[in-house]
This record gives C-alpha cells, structure tokens and sequence, in this order.
C-alpha cells in the first residue's frame, strides 16, 4: 500500500467528503453564531497521502511556521483531528471574531484559547459527525493549541504507514479573507478501517 | 430518577479541595454531583444545599451561554470542549472576596460512568491574572506600536534614503527614497543582506569591503561621507552621501545598523562644474592661469627632481586688437575660439594649452627639448600666419609673437617661469612681431624676471627724483668736420649715485609703460639744454633724441612735444628724432603722423637701426627720413667682412640716391673711418670718434 490513491478510491473519497461537510455545516453554524457574521465553507476536497505531502498539498507556499488545534480521537479508528490557519489568517480570525482593534503581532494566550475554542466547535463537529455516519463510538480529548514549523507537524515521525486523510475544506468569514483547513490524520489500519465503513455504508 | 451521590474518599475530597481551580461534576442528567471547596468560595454556595439539582437551576445565568450545548456535547456525544474567556465572558457567576469577577476558563471532559451513561467533568480556571496580565500588555503595545508609527512615519518622510538592517546584516525596514534611490520594492529588500542589495564602491578605490560590513563586524561607524558611488539595481550609479551607524544594546550587543545615505550627484557635478569652470577659460574651454601656474609648477618640480625637460611657450596674437576693435567683441571672442582649435591642432597630445589673457596664450611642453620646443613654437607661429579669420567677407591676418622659456627646475616657482616666458614674448614683440624669442637668463638685456619687478619700483622712483643724466656723444661729420651733431644718451643715477647704462632699465621701461616719461624727461632736458645755451651761440648744434615706438605712435606725446618746444622756444630745426626702424614701421601710421608734425617745425629724422630689420626701402620712400643710420653691427666687422662692407655700401648708395644722409655708428677705430670715407658714408659714430660725455660738459667755440 505505498501508493496511497490506492487506499480510497473516488467514489469512497467523495462519500466521505459528502459525511465531513454535513459535520462542517453544522460546525460553521455555531461559528456564525459566535462571530456573528456569514461563514462561507468551499467544496472540501478530499486526499489520502503521506505526511511530508500535506504542506505542498495545502498551500501554494508552504508558511513556515502554523497556527491551529488539535483533537486526538480514538475508538474503532483513531488518529488527529487538526484545524490549521497560517499565522496571519490566526490572528484575522481573532479580530473577526473578538473584534480586538489593536491585535499583537502574536496571539496571547487568552487569543489562543479562544482558537482553540473555535477550533474545539469544528473538530467536535467533523469528529461527532464520522462517528454517527459510521454508528461509531469515538473518544476525543480535550482541544490542544498549537503554534509550531509546518513541517515538524507532518514530520515523517510516526513511521512508514502514517498517511493523512487530508480533507481540505476551507472557511471564509464574510468580508475576511481567512482560511482554515481540517485536516485528520489516520495510520493505515484506521484508514482502512474507515474505508470499509464507507464500503459497508455504501453498501459495496 | 435516582440521583446518584458519588462518595468521594475522605483523602480524595481534601485533594480536590485544595486545587486551586474548580472542578464540578454532573451526571448524565446535568445535575449537580459535586463541587470543590474553590467553587464553594468563588460561588458563595455550599454543595450541600445544591447537590442533585440541576446545574442551570443552580446557576440559572448559564441558560444564556454555551456551556448547555458544551454539557449536551459531552453528555450525549462524548466531546470535550473548550470555552475561552474570550469568547464567553462571565459564565459561572463566580467573584472573589472583594467583589471582583473571577476570569475563567472552561473545560468540559466527558467522564465515561458505564456502558450507556457519562457524567461530564467541568473544570473552571481562574485566569483573573492572566487577563490582567493581556490589558497591560495590550496597553504597553498600543504606546509601543504608536511609538514605532511615529518612528515611521518620520523615518518615511525624511528626505534621506533610511535601511535598517539586524545583526546579520539582514533587510529589515526601507524607507520611500531607499526604495526610490535602489530602484527596488521594499519587498523585494526586506530580508535580504543588505550589502548584496545596496553595492557601494568606494569612489576612490573602487572595490572594497562594504562598509556596513565594517560597521557589522567591528562596529566601525561611517559618517557623512561622501567618498561613495551607489551601484544601483539598473546599473547606473551615482555618488552618495553615506553614513552607516550600529545600533547597540545597552547589555553591549549588536542589534543591528542603520544605514542612511542621499543622492549628491547633482550637488557633485555642480561641485564638478565649479571645479572645471575655477581651472578652465569659459570662452575657449583651454586652461586658465590659474591651472596653468599649478600645472608649470608640476612641471618645474619634476624638472627640479628628476631632470626631466620642459618648456614654456607664450604666445601673443598680433593683429587681435584691430578684429577685436573694429568687429567687436564677440567677433573676437570667435576668433580666440578658432585660433585656440588652431593651436590645438598643432599640439602633441600631451601639450597643455592654456588663455591666460585676452589673446594671450601659453603652451606647456612637457618631456620636450629645447630644440623640439622651438620647432613647435615656429610651427604655431606659421600656423597663425597661414590662418585666415574671416569676418563679412573680409580676411583678417593674424600673427604670433611667442616668447620660449626652459622650465630648468632651478626657478623659484610657475610665475618666474611664465614672467620669463613673458619678456621672452615682449622681446618678440618689440623685436617686431611674428616671431619666436627664446628667454636667456644670460642676456643682459633680458633680466632675470624678479629683477625687472625691482625695476619697475627703481625706475618709478628715479623718474619722481629726477635721477637721470644725459650724455651726449658726436656723430661726426666725416667730409665736413665743422658741423656739430651729437646723440644724447640716457643713463639713470642709482640711489648711491652709481650710473646704470640703458640696456639695463630700458627694457623694463619698456615692459612698464615707463618710455613715454622717459622720452619726455629726455625731450624737456634737451629743451632746456638750449634753452640754457648762450644766446650769442652763432652755431647751434644739432641734438638727436632716441624715441620709443610707443611715444611716437601716442598723440599725446605729439601735443606734449609741441607744448614744450613752445615752451622753451626750442629751436627746432636743431633737433633731430631717432626713431628705429621697428618701432616706425610697426607703428606706421602713426609714426608718419608724428613725423609730418615734426616736420612742419624744421624737426629732422634719423632711422636708427637700419638693417636690422625689415631694412624696407619701400617704407624708407614714404617716411620723411632726413639720415639713416647703419645698424652698428655691420659696420663693426666692416674691415673683415665683404659682405658687410657690401651692405653698408648698398644702403648709402640708395640713401644717396633717395637724398637721404647715412650715419655709421660703432665706429671704433680709424680703419673703420677710412672705409666708410670711401663709401662716403656721411656721418661716423662710436669710440673711435668720441666717448659719450655728460651733456651740460659739451663745450663749443
């Protein structure tokens, strides 16, 4: 299983877009709600490939260093949920959505919490939604911030099998230019695991 | 439904009791299973009387936050969430002691009780201090941040090209005019090293370190120079005005340099254009006196060092007055442009050409014999001879008087090499124009230049104290010994009553403008001379008077002449003008004009110098010459030389033809005498006839 195409195929890819952007769309909901603003979600993009491929496959350039939340999720299948914003999109999103006037040029920690926050109501929503599409029970641990080198964070550390199922789905916040992508990434097992759910769902 | 009451072990409730964040525990119901002491505190509620109600009973307020849909999250779908200060203000009404809100933080945790049920786990954090902790800093950023505006909006607005860079020497802020005089956009700078995106070169060395490299590495500081040229991104490059300062920690480390510099090109061509125009001639572009001094002082020295050859021409352009006069002045102006390209022409690359004057020109010829010098001399000479300057048609000839001087090295500085290029020209001048006079510092006749400088104050003071004699020395008649005719000569009394012969002053009069008032002080002493004579003198003698070319070409000095003769009732007809051939035809006309005067009161003329010169006998027609005197230099040979003696043959004859009386001078001995009685030359002059004598000792019968 080196080509990781091969793990899912189309239709499998498109059927798990489909499930992750009803979770988004409630997700955005209560993110409108709180910056009290339209979010805009794009059509999300689904890909399966190897770690060190993820930050070409984000962005056209790469930033180097990333702002974002993590939620680690385990149960039939386990893995990361991540939210990731450049650091500049971080600290729109915090202007957005406080309204401070007078940001710093880094976030403080009271602004890290409220990403983690926002972050917090997107992953529970795209975790929350796999685990009804697939019946599942998922355990989730408490949302983490995270600020650090774009490629420390899809270093190819957690060995050869690690693969992220990459859905790339962006939000814009009206009149704010500010994108933030959800990323999960699953070892093998887990993402066969969750191929022949949608297999089993889809009735293949 | 059953409220489920958790026992807590007795050592387990001291520990949650002594955390110092709050913990609250709910069932799947959202009712109250526990709290801690914090709570307790914070709350001012005991657990007791609230365990088993529900937690928005409790505290009905949280109705209108998050944390309803957070707790049916965690109760009904096992997700842990996060509520930020930020985004939740005030969920827990929870307050300290002295009123104040207790800042928090939530988290809710999922606690998993059995197959089918979860309590969920809320954990409040004070961060009172942390968000205290956020408005100071938030307070302190805003004064930072307005200060830096400050900074920037004056680092943008001065006029001076400002970077900024770390320690690495790296990009890190451009103003407007850097961007403008790079040619770069700032974000094409910002980051990079500054020394790779703003080349200097040092003007006079060209490569170089950077300077900021300097200032990087051993913190030199560069201030105000203006030694740089700017290699900017299009290749063009332009001097700058740099200085390059680091900036310093107050622990002494390096944060990094401001570098600051300005556009002087303009500043510097105009300093350029100064420079060129202090040493330049506006009018022809040559060098002016000034360089020229600086350049035949250079000269001198490596003459003086090194024995290196160098010589100094100056030329005077005849004829230039009567262009500049007639034509006017712009017309002149053109034609000192044109001979400058004419001279030119003729220069080696190396000659250095200079105006100093208003048709005055020099010719510097450095690493050039004498001899070489001489040819390039003549050539200039011919060069302006064979120049036509043409003005309405007409053709203007024009010619060069060049005086030639040797830089030796042994002069004392460039103005005693150009004075002595100078007289060398005046010689060439006075010797009639259109020629090439070398200076010889041995010709007594040619003095060293300072020492004419002397003269000129000698002479000044002689003329205010009368401090001249006249002598007198016979021109003998040689067929008719009775007849008395004498040439006053001119000799000056020293301070100490020393008597200096003419050729020691007369040039330095003439270089003055002193010959007029010395001819006039010789014509009032000669008035005065008869008019002292006894009255019942039957026989007056006749009195000649040496006239300079200047004198008799001034009108003034006619009126004088006139005015003195009436005044002393000068007998005229005994009074005789010599004036030498040069000066009559140089000054031609005026010399014609002088003579027909004179003439009218009996005034006789004799054409001294005769041979010398042009010897024209056409000229000779037309002036009214009553003797002409044969240029001692080739009477004095007259018994060796034929052809000498052949020519003082051939001017009698024609003299005599022309009805005009020859005079011989230098005439030495007796041998001389016999000869030129067989030529029949009329007069005799010299030692061999008599010495010169004071004029008040002549005594007549």
């Amino acid at each position: 299983m080196n080509e990781p195409n091969a793990i899912l195929n189309e239709i499998q890819l498109d059927a798990l877009g489909e499930l992750l952007n009803i979770g988004m769309g409630a997700a955005t909901a209560s993110l409108s709600t709180m910056v009290r603003r339209e979010v805009l979600l794009s059509i999300p993009v689904i890909s399966v490939l190897s770690q060190h491929q993820v930050p070409n496959q984000l962005y056209d350039k790469p930033p180097h260093t990333i702002s974002g939340v993590r939620q680690s999720f385990s149960g039939e299948f386990s893995g990361d949920a991540l939210l990731l914003f450049s650091d500049e999109d971080s600290i729109s999103l915090v202007k957005a959505v406080l309204g401070e006037t007078l940001p710093l040029a880094q976030l403080s920690e009271m602004e890290e919490e409220a990403i983690t926050e926002i972050g917090n109501i997107i992953l529970n929503a795209c975790i929350s939604s796999l685990a009804n599409v697939f019946q599942e029970h998922l355990n989730s641990d408490t949302p983490e911030y995270l600020h650090e080198e774009l490629n420390d964070l899809f270093a190819d550390g957690q060995g050869d099998d690690s693969f992220v199922l990459l859905l790339k789905m962006s939000f814009q916040i009206s009149e704010q230019d500010i994108t933030g992508h959800v990323t999960f990434i699953m070892d093998i097992e887990s993402i066969t695991t969750v191929k022949n759910k949608i297999n089993a769902m889809l009735g293949i | 439904m059953i409220v489920n009451h958790p026992t807590l072990h007795p050592d387990q409730n001291d520990i949650f009791n002594a955390c110092g964040f709050g913990i609250i525990l709910i069932d799947d119901c959202s009712r109250l299973l526990y709290w801690n002491h914090w709570v307790n505190k914070h709350s001012q509620q005991s657990l007791e009387s609230n365990k088993g109600k529900s937690l928005d009973v409790v505290f009905p307020i949280l109705g209108k936050t998050r944390l309803l849909q957070a707790i049916s999250d965690a109760l009904e779908h096992q997700l842990p969430s996060t509520l930020s200060h930020k985004l939740n203000r005030k969920v827990f009404p929870l307050s300290f002691r002295n009123g104040k809100d207790v800042e928090h933080n939530i988290k809710l945790i999922p606690l998993k009780k059995d197959n089918n049920t979860h309590h969920c786990l809320i954990e409040i954090t004070d961060i009172s201090a942390a968000v205290k902790r956020e408005n100071q800093l938030r307070d302190i950023s805003a004064q930072m941040r307005q200060e830096k505006e400050w900074a920037n909006v004056t680092l943008m607005s001065i006029a001076d090209a400002v970077i900024t860079t770390d320690q690495h020497g790296r990009i890190t802020s451009v103003n407007d005019k850097a961007e403008k005089l790079t040619g770069l956009n700032r974000s094409e700078m910002l980051g990079e090293i500054s020394s790779d995106i703003c080349p200097v070169a040092q003007a006079s060395i060209g490569a170089n370190p950077h300077p900021i490299n300097a200032c990087l590495e051993k913190r030199h500081t560069l201030t105000d120079s203006d030694n740089y040229h700017f290699l900017a991104a299009d290749g063009s490059t332009y001097a700058v005005n740099l200085s390059i300062a680091a900036i310093i920690d107050l622990d002494d480390s390096l944060l990094g340099t401001v570098m600051t510099f300005r556009d002087i090109t303009q500043s510097r061509n105009i300093s350029d254009q100064l420079n060129w125009q202090a040493k330049h001639d506006h009018l022809t572009g040559l060098l002016n006196r000034r360089e020229l001094e600086t350049k035949i002082e250079e000269h001198r020295l490596d003459a003086k060092n090194y024995g290196n050859s160098h010589n100094l021409l100056y030329i005077d352009l005849d004829q230039f007055k009567i262009v500049n006069d007639t034509c006017g002045h712009g017309i002149g102006d053109k034609l000192l442009k044109q001979i400058s390209q004419v001279f030119q022409d003729q220069l080696r690359k190396d000659d250095i050409l200079a105006r100093i004057g208003g048709d005055e020109f020099c010719v510097l010829l450095p690493m050039c014999p004498a001899e070489n010098a001489l040819k390039i001399a003549n050539t200039l000479r011919q060069a302006t001879l064979e120049y036509r300057f043409v003005h309405d048609n007409k053709p203007y000839m024009l010619g060069a008087s060049i005086g030639l001087s040797k830089i030796s090295g042994h002069e004392r500085n460039a103005a005693e090499i150009l004075s002595a290029a100078d007289s060398a020209c005046y010689s060439a001048k006075s010797l009639g124009r259109n020629r090439v006079q070398v200076h010889d510092s041995q010709d007594v006749d040619d003095e060293q230049p300072q020492q004419v400088m002397q003269w000129f104050s000698r002479l000044q003071s002689a003329l205010e104290e009368d401090r001249f004699i006249l002598y007198a020395q016979e021109i003998a008649s040689i067929h008719h010994p009775h007849t008395a005719h004498y040439e006053v000569l001119i000799r000056m009394l020293d301070q100490d009553g020393k008597i200096i012969p003419p050729n020691s002053f007369i040039p330095a009069a003439e270089r003055f403008n002193l010959m007029q008032s010395i001819d006039r002080w010789v014509l009032e002493k000669v008035c005065l001379y008869f008019a002292d004579l006894p009255k019942n003198l039957q026989k007056l003698p006749v009195i000649s008077i040496n006239l300079s070319g200047i004198s008799v070409s001034d009108k003034h000095f006619l009126q004088a002449t006139r005015e003195l003769f009436d005044l002393y009732g000068t007998p005229t007809d005994r009074i005789c003008f010599e004036i030498t051939e040069t000066a009559a035809i140089s000054n031609f006309k005026d010399a014609l004009t002088f003579m027909t005067e004179m003439k009218k009161r009996d005034c006789r003329f004799s054409l001294d110098d005769f041979g010398s010169g042009l010897s024209s006998f056409t000229y000779l027609k037309t002036l009214p010459v009553d003797y002409l005197k044969i240029d001692g230099h080739f009477v004095k040979n007259i018994t060796d030389d034929l052809v000498d003696k052949e020519f003082v043959e051939s001017i009698h004859r024609i003299a005599q033809i022309m009805g005009i009386k020859t005079i011989a001078e230098f005439v030495e001995n007796e041998k001389i005498l016999d000869i030129l009685r067989d030529i029949g030359v009329d007069y005799a002059q010299g030692y061999g006839i008599s010495k010169p004598v004071p004029l008040d000792t002549l005594q007549f019968a």
